[in-house]
């Protein structure tokens, strides 16, 4: 059977609109409320047409009630019946239109009259109820029509009369029981042009077939008729199956489909679609659908007045029909246009996506991919200048495109991303421009034109990655701020363009900064084990000078004590060879000590014209450089240096010795020049000779304790890393520049005081 | 007469022999405590020790060489013994000089204690303290103001000297050294009559 999938419906339609089963058992509870069949419906519904006898007594019954014969007797009259009303009696018209018809009326009026007997109060609307009656009585007229054509066995015309009148019983006792609520479900189901059903299902929890099912159940109708009130919104080809009077459900659906076409009586929620093909289900020609819609208005007049309902003309009918469908038709258009300018917006933003599409290339820095948005969004909304502003990147991105001339971008410094205002449109939409935005606006230069300058967010990920920002006329802001969806589309693949150019840039960035500091890390562990090594030959060093020292005092103490007692003169002399061998091991070990560990400096303002001069002073005196070749030249004889002046000393003695021994005497030239003034923070001062010089690889290692490239009259190699140690210590700089056969020039960096820090230096 | 290198207490004769004074003379001094000394327990003999005799002598420009017989305490400190050794022989060869010896900063003490040098040749590495502590130990005892220290290392840090000096050495002298300098300074800061 069916109940399975009909609990089921209910189920679905009651959970969708969140009411519960159990409210809706209240409300069908109260149907037990209405009053019970007269007994002369109850007398009609035993007996059957077959059964003459109690044909006879039904008869009787109903001729007891005169009003009750009134009525029935109005109900049967038909033109060409021969029945009149006042006129006939009802065995009469038992004789005439057989006992069926007469028993469908009688059945008929009596329910009628149930309804018609509940009071609904204050809250009942008559007019509801009147609507709601002619529509029933019109669907019987139109089922017992439709029926008559159908022709088959089960297509009882009477039958149909019933089912039709008793469709919507439900409606009537959902009106009768919630008066004030079933207004309510039919006010909105015509405001909202749903279907019944689906509001009922809402405000009640439960609709008038399961209502009407229940009710008609409990009053012992047929279950034919039964079936028909409840099913007859199903579409006929979704009917389940098992049912005992298909034919007449469809009857009854294409009935009230012919009825709600004609809209008489009530009509509420849409329209009945296509009638005729609901028709042709039953076996019915499409000009026969055409010919019962125009017989149902006559005998739909003939019925009512039976039922004591005022029937409009049925030109009022059509008239009211009209208007109405004017009115749909006049909603249908708007939505109609407005829908079409929906599809022109998308039409543009589709225009603009592709356009902005074709100017993306993969490798667009993140100005070029602003400055396109920007020009996108000048096409795109019609604007004169439009600015792009990124708030992802640090300094933030500023774009522009106008209209007339191209595009160009900045990077505005010191500009963050700070947390955007309200939207106007909603999501996706355009707001009102901040002072954060008009502040921006002013540094690249203002926005001319019509309107308030307004900003659409650009996002990625759900999170604001830019900002387009353009002056909109009024109108065309209210017509773009219905745009959400559309706006957001844009928001979106812009600020993905944007982020995508950022991120690539950012990682650009970070590859630059993990090269420079790869760089770094290998500098500095070099610089380490430079360190590391020094320390370790200090160490080493100074044990070294402890350990050696003792032995070598010894050795030269022994020989010159030997001395003493001799006086062979070359036992003199190898002793005397002995100890100044001694003692010069121990200069190395001394020499070497001290640069490992040298001595703390002492630093104080030396004027540079002043220790130069002392200098040349006794390196012309001593040495075999002669005054002439021999040159020192000051720009500004007003130079000091800060420095330790042993150190300095010791420096310029390393580096002068070294220059010596690499010139010739007798073509040697020496200059040593500083183009530095005393304002300056570092005096540079410069050593150059026409020495032999040093290739590549000998000045690599210039600077190597104990190395030296001189093979005859080599010092013990300890001049230059000296000199460079000290000149270091001192916060200076010293290198070398040099070319076999051309000479060398040493570059001298001293800092001119003492540094600004008092923590640092001394 | 005999005044070897262990007697450290003279009876009042023997000082006016050395000081080449009068008895009576070196009695006054004692008694109003010009020279300082002390009387032998149960009797009224005076006896004086070297420490004070040489304390009068010096305050009272007696040349001190009649005390010494010619020959002057020297202390060598070192842990080398090679290095002990060569200065031993250096200073014996001399003539001048009574030697002795100790390889640890300990060691030093004690020696300078028994032995009450005129002149200590320090060296600074010692294997337990180092030598500015012995050093400053000498100096702390007053009776040792008159003891000269020479420092004598490999170490030739400028600070490190700097700070010896300030413990209280006479002198530095740098390993190694030239013989006759080292005789030359050692007889300078005793005062000797150079040979």
């Amino acid at each position: 059977m069916t109940t399975t999938t009909l609990n089921h419906k209910a189920a679905r339609s009651g959970g969708a609109s969140g009411r519960s089963p159990v409210r809706a058992e209240i409300i069908l509870d109260h149907l037990n409320e209405l009053p019970a069949l007269p007994a002369v419906a109850v007398r009609v519904l035993e007996t059957t047409a077959s059964d003459a006898s109690a044909a006879s007594d039904v008869v009787r019954l109903i001729e007891s009630d005169p009003a009750l014969t009134t009525k029935v007797l109005r109900l049967l009259q038909r033109p060409g019946h021969g029945v009149r009303s006042g006129a006939g009696t009802v065995e009469r018209a038992v004789i005439l239109l057989g006992f069926a018809q007469v028993r469908a009326a009688a059945l008929s009026v009596s329910i009628y009259d149930v309804f018609r007997g509940v009071d609904a109060g204050e809250a009942g609307s008559p007019a509801l109820r009147a609507d709601l009656w002619k529509h029933s009585v019109a669907v019987a007229c139109a089922s017992r029509l439709v029926a008559q054509q159908c022709r088959g066995p089960a297509a009882k015309p009477e039958e149909a009369f019933v089912a039709g009148l008793l469709h919507d019983v439900g409606k009537l006792a959902l009106e009768a029981c919630l008066p004030k609520a079933y207004q309510r479900v039919v006010d909105r189901a015509v405001k909202e042009h749903r279907p019944i059903c689906d509001v009922e299902q809402e405000v009640l929890g439960v609709d008038h077939t399961v209502a009407a099912r229940r009710l008609l159940t409990r009053w012992g109708l047929s279950r034919e008729v039964v079936e028909a009130a409840w099913l007859h919104h199903l579409d006929p080809r979704s009917l389940p199956a098992g049912l005992a009077a298909p034919t007449m459900v469809r009857i009854v659906h294409a009935a009230d489909a012919l009825v709600r076409q004609l809209r008489i009586g009530i009509c509420a929620g849409p329209g009945p679609g296509d009638v005729e093909r609901r028709c042709e289900e039953l076996g019915l020609t499409r000009d026969q659908a055409r010919e019962l819609s125009a017989a149902i208005p006559g005998e739909f007049e003939a019925c009512a007045s039976a039922f004591d309902l005022n029937a409009a003309p049925t030109d009022m009918t059509l008239v009211r029909a009209l208007s109405e469908a004017n009115a749909e038709l006049g909603r249908v258009n708007s939505r109609l246009d407005e829908a079409h300018r929906a599809t022109l917006r998308r039409g543009r933003c589709f225009e603009a996506f592709r356009h902005f599409a074709g100017l993306l290339h993969a490798d667009d820095p993140i100005g070029t991919v602003a400055e396109k948005i920007a020009e996108t969004a000048v096409l795109l909304f019609d604007s004169g200048r439009a600015a792009v502003f990124t708030t992802i990147t640090d300094p933030a991105v500023a774009a522009t495109w106008d209209k007339d001339r191209a595009g160009r971008s900045q990077r505005l410094s010191g500009v963050r991303a700070e947390t955007g205002a309200s939207t106007l449109g909603g999501s996706g939409g355009f707001r009102a421009a901040q002072p954060a935005d008009i502040d921006l606006l002013r540094r690249i230069g203002g926005l001319e034109g019509p309107g308030e300058p307004v900003v659409l967010s650009l996002n990625h990920a759900g999170s604001e990655v830019g900002r387009v920002v353009l002056r909109l006329p009024e109108h065309a802001l209210s017509a773009w701020n219905t745009a959400g969806r559309e706006l957001e589309g844009l928001s979106l693949a812009w600020g993905l363009a944007l982020s995508h150019a950022a991120g690539r840039e950012q990682s650009e960035r970070f590859q630059e900064a993990l090269v420079e500091a790869n760089r770094r890390v290998q500098s500095a562990q070099a610089e380490l084990l430079h360190r590391k090594s020094l320390s370790m030959v200090s160490e080493m060093a100074a044990g070294a000078a402890h350990e050696l020292n003792n032995p070598l005092a010894v050795i030269a103490g022994r020989a010159q004590m030997l001395s003493a007692d001799n006086t062979d003169p070359a036992t003199l002399r190898a002793l005397e060879i002995i100890a100044e061998q001694a003692k010069r091991a121990s200069g190395i070990v001394n020499e070497l000590m001290s640069f490992a560990k040298p001595r703390q400096p002492m630093p104080v303002p030396i004027r540079l014209a002043d220790f130069l001069e002392v200098l040349w002073k006794r390196w012309t005196e001593e040495s075999s450089l002669t005054e002439d070749r021999f040159e020192v030249r000051l720009a500004d004889t007003g130079v000091q240096v800060y420095a330790d002046p042993a150190a300095l000393q010791e420096v310029f003695n390393a580096l002068l010795s070294n220059a010596v021994a690499a010139m010739k005497p007798e073509t040697a030239r020496l200059i040593i020049n500083s183009p530095s003034a005393a304002s300056d923070e570092t005096v540079r001062i410069r050593i150059e000779d026409n020495g032999a010089g040093m290739d590549a690889e000998v000045l690599e290692r210039a600077f190597d304790p104990f190395f030296s490239h001189r093979h005859a009259g080599r010092g013990r190699g300890m001049g230059l890393s000296r000199a460079l140690r000290l000149i270091e210590i001192g916060r200076g700089k010293l290198s070398l520049e040099s070319s076999p056969g051309v000479g060398t020039t040493v570059f001298i960096e001293l800092p001119a005081r003492a540094p600004a820090d008092p923590a640092v230096g001394t | 007469m005999r005044n070897g290198p262990d007697k450290t207490v003279f009876t009042t004769g023997e000082v006016a022999q050395i000081c080449n004074v009068s008895q009576q003379t070196i009695i006054r001094c004692f008694d109003n405590g010009r020279l300082r000394g002390y009387r032998v327990p149960g009797s009224r003999f005076r006896r004086i020790p070297l420490d004070a005799l040489r304390v009068f002598m010096r305050e009272n420009n007696i040349p001190l060489d009649a005390l010494e017989t010619g020959k002057r305490r020297v202390l060598i400190v070192d842990d080398d013994p090679h290095i002990i050794d060569m200065m031993r022989d250096l200073l014996e060869r001399d003539g001048r000089f009574e030697v002795r010896t100790a390889g640890s900063g300990y060691d030093a003490g004690i020696q300078t204690e028994q032995f009450r040098p005129d002149l200590i040749l320090l060296d600074y590495k010692l294997p337990d303290v180092n030598g500015n502590v012995v050093c400053k130990r000498i100096r702390s005892n007053p009776d040792y103001q008159h003891m000269r220290i020479v420092l004598v290392s490999g170490v030739a840090d400028p600070d490190e000297v700097k700070q010896l000096i300030e413990a209280g050495a006479d002198e530095f002298i740098r390993k190694p050294f030239a013989v006759d300098k080292l005789i030359q300074r050692v007889g300078e800061l005793l005062e000797l009559v150079p040979v």
